[in-house]
């Protein structure tokens, strides 16, 4: 079963390669203008040691903006999900916050803290933010109200409701968000050093992309799906283990 | 008889604000139970038996009237265990931890906590399904689970909202032959809300029977003429089971 979901779009992956081999081949487009997935791949084993020295940093950016994109977000949920007033007043401003395009205040960050890892991470935990905190809080005021009313009554304090019942409620929504921010943050890192880094994947691709080495600007996109990939995947994980007892329907598994 | 007097419900009216508009559900009811007493409340649906419930476990306060539970009126909440209408098993918690809640959040040593629970699996026949999350118990046994919860609640009084309400009628008459034996041994005082004329003269010492919203005392019935157990073909038990019946349909007592 789980072998035959992932052969369709794997087969799917293949074709478009092939495709894609062929077209550069057939219409002989020069390797700096688009390079064939070979060569891609040939780049990103015989320039391995280099797109990983890049990659040390960018991962760093993008584990610390989901961590403190995730922790604010989770915080910010609980707050708002006890004080209702408040969550009433900012609610707006957290939804128009996310028309401000983050790549626009990047520039700033890089003037207030400097080139260094910081503003790459404020980026990435900026975006991260957004889906996290909407998603938990969402989870957080589902919680049945009959389960509230039980807890009430057997003397729970806020805090043992809190993390009996209303916690492990939001769990399904909390995951929900952090895998749209495992995703996100990786565009953060790459914007924020896009703008203005020494290192990171980002850096590599701007500094390809002026020396017309584009199969090295398709490798550092390959090694930043691979990252974005394994990071989903590994929230996947976690979520399958922290969430096992939702197992209704599985049975067979 | 002499026993003390562990609930008193006297003359409570209460309006539910229903969608901007205030609906008298209860007009004046009044009931009491003595330690180890069994009442039961009847009523057609929408009556308003789930209000009272909530108003005796202090979820909810009384527009007019007093509720005195254990002596205590104000702070009453968290003095009787309720079990609420609907499903409430935490589905992350298995069968054990979920019978174990009140005692955790008592602050009750684990260890103490399971031991009580475990003797308690073996008479309430869940003995083997420990381990067990909720989705993979049958209803039954979930109904079962629930109840034992309530009943390791550590309160002297319990408040049943239809508890085999959702059961078919074989489960459901075993299970009543079940919850009495476990009430002959464990005494505690308890308030009972069935839709089931049979189920009340079954089990309880005293029936009160409430008219359609809003909610008054139509007629209120002594059972302690019929020794128990009680067997549901002799005539006195049917004779009493079609007078309740009578006066049900009739609306008059
Ligand atoms: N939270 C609520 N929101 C809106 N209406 C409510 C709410 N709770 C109760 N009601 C209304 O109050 C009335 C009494 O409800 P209640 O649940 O106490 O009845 P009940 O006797 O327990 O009914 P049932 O036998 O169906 O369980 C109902 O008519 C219902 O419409
Ligand atoms: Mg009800």
């Amino acid at each position: 079963m789980t072998a035959r979901r992932f052969l369709v779009p794997a087969l799917l992956f293949l074709a478009a390669l092939a495709l894609w081999e062929l077209a550069v081949r057939a219409f002989a487009v020069p390797v700096y203008i688009l390079p064939p997935p070979s060569r891609v791949f040939e780049t990103f084993f015989v320039q391995f040691p280099l797109l990983l020295g890049h990659t040390g940093v960018t991962l760093a950016e993008i584990l610390l903006g989901l961590l403190f994109g995730g922790a604010g977000g989770l915080g910010l949920a609980i707050l708002l999900f006890y004080l209702d007033g408040l969550r009433r007043a900012v609610e707006p401003f957290i939804i128009a916050s996310q028309m401000v395009p983050v790549f626009a205040i990047a520039p700033l960050l890089i003037v207030w803290l400097g080139y260094g890892i910081w503003p790459k991470v404020v980026v990435s935990a900026l975006i991260g933010f957004f889906p996290v905190a909407v998603n938990a809080l969402d989870g957080l005021r589902s919680t049945r109200s009959d389960m509230v009313d039980l807890f009430r009554t057997m003397g729970a304090s806020r805090r043992q409701t809190l993390g009996k019942l209303l916690l492990p409620a939001a769990l399904p929504s909390l995951f929900s968000g952090l895998k749209i921010a495992a995703t996100l943050s990786v565009v953060g890192a790459t914007i924020g050093e896009w703008v203005g880094a020494r290192r990171g994947l980002g850096y590599l691709m701007l500094q390809s992309n002026a020396r017309l080495r584009v199969d090295l600007v398709f490798a550092a996109i390959l090694m930043l799906t691979l990252i974005g990939l394994s990071l989903f995947a590994g929230f996947r994980i976690i979520e399958r283990r922290a969430l096992h007892w939702a197992a209704r329907g599985r049975r067979s598994a | 008889m002499g026993a003390p007097v562990m609930l008193e419900v006297d003359s409570v009216r209460k309006a539910l604000d229903v969608r901007g508009a205030w609906l008298d559900v209860l007009d004046s009811v009044s009931l009491s139970a003595s330690d180890g007493d069994w009442v039961t409340v009847i009523g057609p649906s929408g009556c308003g038996k789930t209000t009272l419930l909530r108003i005796i476990a202090g979820l909810l306060e009384p527009d007019d009237g007093n509720v005195f539970v254990n002596g205590e009126c104000k702070h009453r909440l968290g003095s009787a265990a309720l079990l609420p209408q609907s499903d409430t098993l935490l589905p992350w918690r298995t069968a054990v931890d979920n019978a174990v809640l009140a005692s955790e959040i008592a602050g009750i040593p684990r260890a103490t906590a399971l031991a009580e629970a475990t003797r308690l699996f073996e008479r309430f026949g869940l003995s083997g399904f420990e381990t067990m999350y909720p989705w993979q118990l049958s209803g039954g046994m979930q109904q079962r689970v629930a109840l034992m919860r309530t009943f390791l609640s550590g309160r002297a009084i319990l408040l049943l909202d239809e508890p085999l309400g959702a059961l078919d009628p074989l489960t459901r008459a075993s299970m009543q032959d079940w919850l009495l034996a476990v009430w002959n041994e464990l005494r505690k005082t308890i308030v009972l809300v069935t839709h089931d004329v049979e189920e009340a003269v079954v089990l309880s010492d005293r029936l009160v029977v409430l008219t359609p919203r809003p909610a008054r005392v139509l007629s209120e019935w002594s059972f302690e003429d019929l020794p128990r157990p009680r067997s549901r073909g002799d005539l006195a038990f049917m004779r009493r089971r079609a007078e309740i019946l009578a006066v049900l349909l009739g609306g008059t007592a």
